[in-house]
C-alpha cells in the first residue's frame, strides 16, 4: 500500500446523532481517500432480537434509535406482519403513517435547527442562537412540540410509540385522536411556513456530486411505508434489492459500509425529492419554485433544502389523511392474525432515507435470524466519496476551515451513528 | 435554597439510542426555564463545549459497552460533584444487558457497576417530567426519593382491564411505577423499564404466570437475573 498522509483528523463530530470520527488522507501520488468512523461501541441489536418472541422483537428494535424510533417499530411491525400474510386494517394504516409522519417532522426539524442551520449563523449550538433569534428558537421547539403531541397521542409515548402492533393498533381508534391531531397538524401549519424559509434562505456551499439515488416511490405520492424501491431508473422490492447490496466490513468502523452492486449510493430527503420531488404537494413545489430550487439536485447540501420542503409536504400530508379519517365515526384498530412460520422483510422511509428490517420466524413466532440495514450504513461510503470530492475543491484553505467545511458537510447527510455502528471489529 | 451560581451541568452518552437525550428536548419550553436555573457547559449532542475543570453535575446516558466507555465514565466521574444516570440503559443496561442474559461474561455493564451513582431516572424512555422534577429537586437541596408504587397499582387506579388476567404477560406487579401505567393504559404490556419495584415479588409473579399457561418472557428474565446481579440496590 502507498504511503498515505492524514491530512485532517476529525474526533467525535458534534451535533449528529452518536460519534462519527473522519480522517481524510492524501497519498505520494495526491489520491484523497476518506474514512468515515463509526466509533459509537456496538450495541449489535440483531442479536438481542435473535431468540426472542416477535412482540419482544419489535419493542426491542424500536430501541435501534431514540430519534427515529417511530420508523423503527413501524418497519419492524410491517416486516413481522409479512412473515405472518396479515394486512391490518385501513384505518390503522393510515393511523399509523400519521404517527410515521409526525415522527419525520420532528426528526427534520431536530436535525436543521439544534444540529445544522447553526454552521450556516455561525453559532455553535442552539443555546447561542436564543440571544439574536430568540423568537425563531421558540417556535421551532412550539412546532417540535406540536409532532411530540401527536406522538404521544397516538403512540402512547412521545419515545418509542407503545400503540402499534402486528395486525394493526393495541388500542381503539377513537374520534377525538383523530381531532386532536387534525387540530395540532393545522398549528404546524401556521408555524411552519417561517420555520422552514429560514433553512431555505441560507446559501448552500456549491458542490456539483452527482450520484446514485435510493428512494421509495409509488404513483402519486412520496410514501414513507409502502412502496417500490427505486434506484436510478431500476425499480425492485424489498427483497430483489438486499439481494444487490454488498456489505463491506471496513477495519476501521464499527458501522457496516453498504453499496449496491459495485456502486455507492445516497438516500435520505434528497434522493427521496430527485426521484419524487412531481409527487409534491402544490405547495411545497410552490415553495420550491419562489427559492429556485429545482430537482433533482446534485448538491449533497441541498438535502437539507429537501428536509425543509419534506416539512411542508408532509404536513399538508398529513392534514389529508387526517381529513380521511374525520369523515367516519368508528374505526377498526386490529385484524386477529396467526403465527406461523415465515420469512418477513419491510422496507420504508425513515427521516435519514430506506430502512430495512428483516426477520426470519419459526412455527411459534420466535425470531430465529434478523437483518436491519439503517439509511446511514448505506450513506457512509456515498459520504466518504463526497467528502473527497469536497475536499479537492477546498484543499487550500486553511485546516481549520477546512475541518468546518467537512462538518459542516456530514451534518448535511444527516448521520445516525447510534443506528449505523452494529458491527465489531473482531479484534475487539 | 437556591445556590448564588448556576451550577455547571454535563451530559453525556455511552451506548444508548440517545432516546432519552430527545426526552430532554421534549421538555420544549421548559427546557428554556431550566436553562435560567442551570448552565450547561458540555453536550456533545448539541454541539455544547466549554472550557471547565468541574462539573457540579454530569448526566450521563447509556451503558458502558467498551474500555473506552468505561475510561470515559471514569473521567466524567472524578470532575463531578453529582453524577446522574439517565435512563434503563444506564441504570441497568436495557436491551444491552438483554444479549447478556445468554451469553457470558457480561458485555454490558450499567453505570453503577463502573462509577459510583448519585441519582438514577429509570425508564426507557425516561419521563421528561421526571427529569425536570429531579434537577430542581437537585437545584432546592433536596432529598430525592423514588415512589415505591408499581406499575400495577397505577394501573388499578386508572381502572384498566387486567391483562394478566388475559393471559398477557405484563410485568406490572413488580415494576416500579410513577409512570402513570402508560403501556398497560394503551393495552400493552408492561415490560418492566422503570426496573424493580422495593418490595418485587418476583416468584410469585413467576407462578402468576405458570398459573395462566403465560409463557415466561425473556423481559421477565432479565429482570430476574438483574435482581441477582445487582444485589439488593437494583
Amino acid at each position: 500500500m502507498r504511503e498515505r498522509n492524514i491530512r485532517i483528523s476529525i474526533r467525535e463530530i458534534s451535533r449528529i446523532e452518536g460519534h462519527l470520527d473522519i480522517d481524510v488522507m492524501v497519498n505520494s501520488d495526491g489520491e484523497v481517500e476518506v474514512h468515515a468512523k463509526a466509533l459509537e461501541g456496538t450495541r449489535i441489536v440483531e442479536n438481542v432480537l435473535v431468540g426472542k418472541v416477535y412482540w419482544e422483537a419489535i419493542e426491542i428494535a424500536s430501541r435501534m434509535c431514540g430519534v427515529c424510533h417511530a420508523i423503527h417499530k413501524l418497519t419492524a411491525t410491517q416486516a413481522v406482519e409479512n412473515a405472518f400474510n396479515v394486512t391490518p386494517p385501513s384505518d390503522a394504516i393510515k393511523f399509523r403513517e400519521i404517527i410515521a409522519i409526525a415522527g419525520h417532522i420532528q426528526s427534520h426539524l431536530t436535525h436543521l435547527f439544534y444540529f445544522t442551520i447553526l454552521d450556516y449563523l455561525g453559532k455553535e449550538n442552539i443555546f447561542q442562537m436564543l440571544r439574536d433569534k430568540r423568537d425563531l428558537v421558540i417556535r421551532v421547539i412550539n412546532l417540535r412540540q406540536l409532532t411530540d403531541e401527536v406522538i404521544k397521542k397516538l403512540g402512547g409515548s412521545s419515545v418509542h410509540p407503545i400503540t402499534p402492533i402486528v395486525g394493526g393498533l393495541s388500542r381503539e381508534i377513537k374520534k377525538s385522536d383523530i381531532l386532536s391531531a387534525y387540530e395540532a397538524f393545522r398549528n404546524m401549519l401556521d408555524l411552519a411556513s417561517d420555520i422552514v424559509e429560514e433553512i431555505l434562505n441560507i446559501s448552500i456551499p456549491d458542490l456539483d456530486s452527482k450520484s446514485l439515488y435510493a428512494a421509495l416511490t409509488n404513483r402519486n405520492d412520496i410514501p414513507l411505508l409502502q412502496g417500490k424501491i427505486r434506484i436510478g431508473e431500476e425499480y425492485h422490492d424489498a427483497e430483489s434489492f438486499i439481494r444487490d447490496l454488498n456489505a463491506i466490513n471496513e477495519p476501521y468502523s464499527n458501522a457496516t459500509h453498504f453499496i449496491y452492486r459495485s456502486s455507492s449510493y445516497m438516500v435520505g430527503a434528497l434522493a427521496r425529492l430527485n426521484l419524487n420531488h412531481k409527487n409534491l404537494v402544490p405547495e411545497a413545489k410552490e415553495l420550491c419554485k419562489r427559492y429556485n430550487l429545482e430537482f433533482p439536485n446534485y448538491n449533497p447540501f441541498a438535502n437539507n433544502l429537501a428536509q425543509a420542503i419534506e416539512i411542508i409536504h408532509y404536513i399538508h400530508k398529513g392534514l389529508s389523511i387526517l381529513d380521511d379519517l374525520k369523515q367516519k365515526n368508528n374505526y377498526q384498530n386490529r385484524i386477529r392474525f396467526t403465527i406461523r412460520k415465515g420469512n418477513g422483510v419491510s422496507v420504508s422511509e425513515a427521516p435519514r432515507g430506506l430502512l430495512f428490517h428483516q426477520y426470519e420466524l419459526n412455527e411459534n413466532g420466535i425470531v430465529t435470524k434478523a437483518n436491519i440495514i439503517t439509511p446511514t450504513a448505506q450513506n457512509l461510503k456515498n459520504l466518504e466519496e463526497t467528502i473527497a470530492k469536497y475536499f479537492n475543491k477546498i484543499r487550500n484553505l486553511p485546516p481549520k476551515d477546512i475541518e468546518k467545511e467537512i462538518m459542516k458537510l456530514v451534518r448535511s447527510y444527516d448521520p445516525c451513528i447510534s443506528c449505523a455502528a452494529r458491527f465489531r471489529k473482531i479484534s475487539n | 435554597m437556591i445556590p448564588k451560581q448556576k451550577p455547571r451541568v454535563g451530559i453525556f452518552n455511552l451506548s444508548s439510542c440517545e432516546g432519552c437525550i430527545v426526552q430532554i428536548l421534549n421538555l420544549g419550553e421548559k427546557l428554556l426555564d431550566l436553562l435560567k436555573l442551570f448552565n450547561i457547559v458540555d453536550c456533545r449532542v448539541l454541539g455544547v463545549k466549554e472550557d471547565y475543570n468541574k462539573l457540579d453535575i454530569a448526566i450521563i446516558e447509556g451503558c458502558v459497552m467498551s474500555f473506552e466507555e468505561e475510561v470515559k465514565a471514569r473521567e466524567i466521574r472524578e470532575r463531578s460533584e453529582i453524577v446522574i444516570a439517565l435512563g434503563d440503559c444506564a441504570v441497568s443496561g436495557n436491551i444491552n444487558f438483554m444479549k447478556d442474559i445468554t451469553n457470558k461474561p457480561h458485555k454490558s455493564k450499567p453505570l453503577s457497576e463502573v462509577i459510583k451513582v448519585d441519582h438514577e431516572i429509570p425508564g426507557c424512555p425516561i419521563s421528561s417530567e421526571e427529569f425536570y422534577r429531579v434537577l430542581i429537586d437537585i437545584l432546592m437541596g433536596k432529598k430525592i426519593t423514588k415512589k415505591s408504587i408499581t406499575v400495577c397499582s397505577e394501573c388499578v387506579l386508572r381502572e384498566n382491564n387486567c391483562l394478566l388476567e388475559k393471559g398477557v404477560p405484563c410485568l406490572g406487579p413488580i415494576t416500579r411505577g410513577d409512570c402513570n401505567a402508560i403501556c398497560p393504559s394503551n393495552n400493552r404490556p408492561c415490560f418492566g423499564c422503570r426496573g424493580l419495584a422495593d418490595d418485587a415479588n418476583i416468584d410469585a409473579l413467576i407462578k402468576a404466570f405458570r398459573d395462566r399457561n403465560i409463557p415466561i418472557s425473556q423481559y421477565l428474565i432479565a429482570l430476574n437475573q438483574m435482581k441477582h446481579k445487582g444485589g439488593e440496590e437494583r
